[in-house]
């Protein structure tokens, strides 16, 4: 549930380990995604108890359908191989079993706190970007929820909340693109090659492909190319060096202080660097035939 | 494991630049991006000059100064000798070719120098090359800096290393005359009209380039620097890179 106090001024909203399920999916267009990321989000909590199991075998299957059909969203397969998986259970136990093995137990095969795919490690520079994120949305975790907030039910519940305000102060895609984006498709490789079978692999899989909707198009390798040859042939950046003969900028004086330093670890010396290279020849009386 | 080296006898080069044209046909290269090019200068005091060559490919240096440079591993020395640069690796920022002081470094993206059209606007590639020629060589291999390049890379001489590294183990010479090495020796050797280059293991006390370098005094280009190149003139008598060219630093 989102909890609304004023702090310092303004409203912090408490993102909590009880994310709220949807009472109705009878709604508009516009709620049907922010209802879908809240689902999702309660479906990656821990199944505790009969309800939570019951919801999640009879309840869940036939949300997500309607919610992705309204979405557009064509989720077929995943939601056939979550009834799949979840119908081979017969109690809440094995659910929660499941769940220990594939996200709890150590050495966790898929763990949750989704920063791990994408930095590798725990209390990353991604959890710092998501702690940010936090802080610039107004939404802090509320105590009972024992997990560091790059946890999938934290950043889910997030995104929808961000979804469903007109001004936020992060952009939902923005704050999707910080961890969700990159993070989701992995969690559904690592869950795939553990139990392949496993009713939470065909809800990674439906959340990966949902996610991938709010992913930033990204520039193309020759546009980055382009950008930082551009960067790097700017005049305005950095000091220059001008060659002794012409007078051109053609290297910072950083980059020559650095290449001085690395021939002088080799004994070769730098005096050449005085010149462009294209000045080189020239200086020593040489030049080139043109070939036509 | 051969030492490879070059061994140009500037008595015999009569600066016909087929090496040029040649280097250019093996490897593909853009129309004035010279790999290989033949350098001209003139000697002596008006009105007594005279014009003289040599021809200066990538020294393939032992102590390399793009190697001690490359801020990304991208250059780097194989174990036979060659300099090489990895295109999967290069970042494009120059450092190598500011450092080298032979000149021998291309960069993709400059303006062609031949005063044509540039024809990599008129041949664009549709995929990760830099251009699509009408016609290309078919070795391709970027981790060796061989083939057409990508873009924003820096590109040179490479020895030939798709035929050198496929030429048989312990062979002390590649020999142009003898047929069953000729694939194997660098294009720029196998084309010089004149037999002015030999390409052998400079490890070999036996081989042919040593024999050259020993018997007509080889010498270097700008060898004081300490860069230690890998390929030898023979200047003799005649000869057009005179002693003190190669040894005095005129940068």
């Amino acid at each position: 549930m989102l909890d609304a106090a004023p702090l310092a001024g303004r409203d912090v909203r408490h993102i909590t380990a009880d994310v709220p399920a949807p009472a109705s999916t009878d709604m508009s267009g516009a709620l049907n995604e922010q209802v879908f990321w809240l689902t999702l989000a309660n479906a990656f909590l821990p199944p505790k108890g009969e309800a939570a199991f019951a919801a999640f075998r009879d309840g869940l299957p036939l949300d997500l359908a309607e919610l992705t059909g309204e979405m557009g969203l064509a989720a077929d397969a995943e939601i056939a191989s979550l009834r799949m998986g979840i119908a081979r259970m017969s109690e809440a136990l094995e659910l929660l079993v499941e769940y220990s093995s594939l996200f709890l137990q150590p050495p966790v095969p898929a763990p949750l706190n989704l920063t791990r795919y994408v930095d590798g490690s725990v209390n990353g520079p991604c959890l710092d970007a998501l702690e940010n994120a936090y802080r610039l949305a107004g939404i802090a975790k509320r105590d009972d929820l024992r997990d560091l907030p790059d946890h999938i039910a934290v950043q889910l519940e997030t995104l929808a909340v961000l979804l469903g305000e007109e001004q936020p102060g992060i952009d939902a895609r923005a704050f999707a693109n910080l961890c969700l984006v990159g993070a989701l498709p992995r969690l559904a490789a690592a869950i795939a090659a553990e139990a392949p079978a496993s009713p939470y692999a065909a809800l990674a899989r439906l959340a990966a492909k949902a996610i991938a909707g709010l992913a930033e198009p990204t520039d193309s390798a020759s546009e980055r190319r382009h950008r930082r040859a551009q960067r790097r042939a700017d005049p305005t950046l950095g000091v220059w060096r001008s060659c002794d003969s012409c007078g051109r900028p053609f290297a910072r004086e950083k980059e020559i202080a650095i290449m001085a330093k690395a021939l002088a670890q080799v004994g070769l010396p730098a005096e050449h660097l005085a010149r462009c290279p294209d000045c080189r020849d020239a200086a020593q009386g040489f030049f080139r035939r043109q070939i036509k | 494991m051969a030492k490879w080296g070059m061994v140009i006898d500037l008595e015999k080069c009569v600066g016909c630049q087929a090496c040029t044209v040649a280097c250019g046909m093996e490897n593909t290269r853009l129309p004035g991006e010279h790999w290989q090019d033949v350098i001209f200068f003139q000697e002596g005091e008006y009105p007594n000059t005279e014009l003289k060559w040599f021809p200066r490919p990538c020294m393939h240096c032992e102590n390399p100064s793009c190697v001690a440079v490359c801020p990304v591993r991208a250059t780097y020395k194989t174990e036979e000798g060659q300099v090489l640069v990895d295109w999967e690796r290069c970042i494009g920022c120059k450092y190598c070719m500011i450092a080298c002081p032979y000149g021998v470094r291309f960069y993709t993206e400059e303006k062609p120098r031949y005063g044509g059209p540039d024809v990599k606007a008129v041949f664009k590639s549709g995929d990760a090359r830099s251009w699509d020629p009408p016609w290309r060589a078919p070795q391709e291999d970027w981790r060796h800096g061989v083939g057409v390049q990508p873009h924003d890379v820096v590109s040179k001489c490479t020895f030939c290393y798709h035929r050198v590294s496929k030429a048989p183990k312990g062979t002390a010479d590649l020999d142009p005359q003898n047929p069953a090495l000729r694939e194997f020796t660098p294009a720029c050797v196998v084309t010089c009209p004149t037999g002015a280059r030999f390409f052998g293991d400079l490890s070999n006390p036996h081989s042919e380039v040593n024999k050259q370098i020993a018997y007509k005094n080889g010498v270097r280009l700008l060898d004081h620097l300490g860069n230690k190149p890998q390929v030898y003139y023979l200047t003799g008598e005649g000869g057009s890179v005179p002693a003190e060219r190669a040894s005095k630093l005129k940068v």
